[in-house]
């Protein structure tokens, strides 16, 4: 067989032509040639690990790299990582969480840690406890609590839908900010789907701009889980 | 345990409010949100090439570090689901060595030397990667110039061709690049007889 060799293109730029319709000729190229087409195969591989290769990530790689970023940011001091109460899996040895938690000299350094940011490597006890205080987003991947289709409705709502949680009473939308900052929240009652009005809607929603949120399943007023963050934008 | 889904949106805002402001503690929880929807992906590709878990850990920090400097100056307009996918393919490259384009390795000698200089020895010791392309399009077919790609220049192994190609075992891997270098070679000769 004989082709004729084409250009190749560079690195940068193949990830704005995978955003072309499929019947621009640079598309084409991607499927001829061998380069490029590594790469978008190897792309879409990144995106979408395959089932088997996703089991080789655990709770322990996760805490590990959770904990590295952590570092990264600055943002929270050498602590010992949680104790899951729930699961009992210990991920720090000796003694129960809550002991590790509540000693006199940890007080503070939790106090400091809920203002500048409250991690989900860092469980804390019942969130009830840290209401009040402010709520910074941060990465969450572990959760299972996963976020469906948002629909953005034509008067200015919109429509959510997440997967259920086994054990939640009831849910709630976290709204905040592209800075991160929790900027509202709504009860979503006790089905794993919500449609808010526009007047229920974060001010900087119905302004156009873009606001992230997550759904939060509770019990009572306790916490059971966080999802990860989706984002919103009217159209 | 799964990754967030891929969200352009999420990431462009994230990525909006760390370049306001890098330094300031908005920017770094935006920064550190940024790079934790992408840690798991990270972390799978890295242990995709090193096939260990504390290397591919040693890896992955690498990979997170490394994005974490460059985020203040990322280019906007651009994907960055693409450009961690990049960075953290870059880097996973580095880590390995280059495998041969033209013997298995894993095969051992499968042939005397030649009595004559080899051409497939001179293109192997050029590795211009521009030619090798050509020479690619030119004498094989679409899944031998992946495989043949993937596994010289991003210097994936087998188990990780494997899964690209979707193929049902590492056998089928195998023969494909055992294929696909046995016709570059016969390419490689032929262009070196019509030469003298």
């Amino acid at each position: 067989m004989t082709t004729r060799p084409v250009e190749c293109v560079a690195e940068d730029s193949l990830g704005e032509i995978l955003s072309l319709p499929d019947s621009d000729a640079r598309r084409a190229h991607l499927e001829s040639c061998p380069r490029c087409r590594a790469l978008v195969v190897g792309y879409r591989q990144f995106l979408e690990p395959s089932r088997e290769a996703a089991h080789g990530y655990g709770t322990q790689e996760e805490t590990h790299l959770t904990a590295f970023r952590e570092r990264l940011s600055g943002a929270v001091p050498a602590e010992p990582a949680r104790v899951d109460e729930r699961s009992g899996d210990p991920r720090v040895p000796g003694g129960p969480w809550w002991s590790r938690a509540f000693a006199p000299p940890l007080r503070v350094a939790w106090a400091l840690v809920a203002v500048a940011v409250v991690f989900g490597g860092l469980w804390l006890g019942p969130r009830s406890r840290l209401r009040g205080t402010e709520p910074v987003l941060r990465g969450g991947t572990t959760v299972a609590l996963a976020i469906g289709e948002a629909i953005a409705l034509p008067d200015g709502g919109i429509r959510l839908s997440w997967q259920p949680h086994p054990e939640a009473e009831h849910y709630e939308v976290r709204f905040y900010s592209t800075a991160l900052a929790e900027i509202g929240r709504r009860n979503a009652g006790r089905e794993p789907r919500v449609t808010i009005g526009p007047a229920d809607m974060p001010e900087v929603y119905r302004a156009g701009n873009v606001v992230v949120y997550r759904i939060a399943a509770l019990t009572g007023a306790d916490e059971l889980e966080v999802s990860a963050p989706g984002s919103l934008q009217r159209p | 345990m799964r990754s967030p889904e891929p969200d352009d949106r999420l990431d462009e805002a994230l990525i909006q409010t760390v370049a306001s402001d890098p330094q300031n503690r908005a920017g770094q929880a935006a920064a550190s949100e940024l790079l934790g929807r992408y840690q798991q992906r990270v972390y799978l590709w890295c242990y995709r090439y090193v096939r260990e878990r504390e290397r591919a850990l040693d890896l992955a920090q690498e990979v997170l570090a490394s994005a974490w400097r460059a985020l203040p100056k990322f280019r906007h307009g651009s994907k960055f689901s693409w450009w961690m996918f990049v960075t953290t393919r870059n880097r996973c490259i580095n880590a390995v060595p280059a495998p041969s384009l033209l013997r298995d390795d894993q095969a051992g000698l499968d042939r005397l030397p030649a009595a004559s200089p080899d051409p497939a020895v001179e293109y192997e010791q050029e590795r211009d990667e521009e030619a090798v392309r050509r020479l690619m399009i030119e004498h094989l077919d679409e899944d031998e110039r992946l495989a043949l790609w993937m596994g010289c220049f991003e210097r994936m192994p087998v188990e990780g061709i494997t899964q690209a190609l979707k193929l049902a075992n590492a056998s089928g891997a195998r023969a494909l690049l055992q294929r696909a270098r046995r016709k570059l070679r016969a390419a490689l000769e032929a262009r070196a007889r019509e030469a003298t």
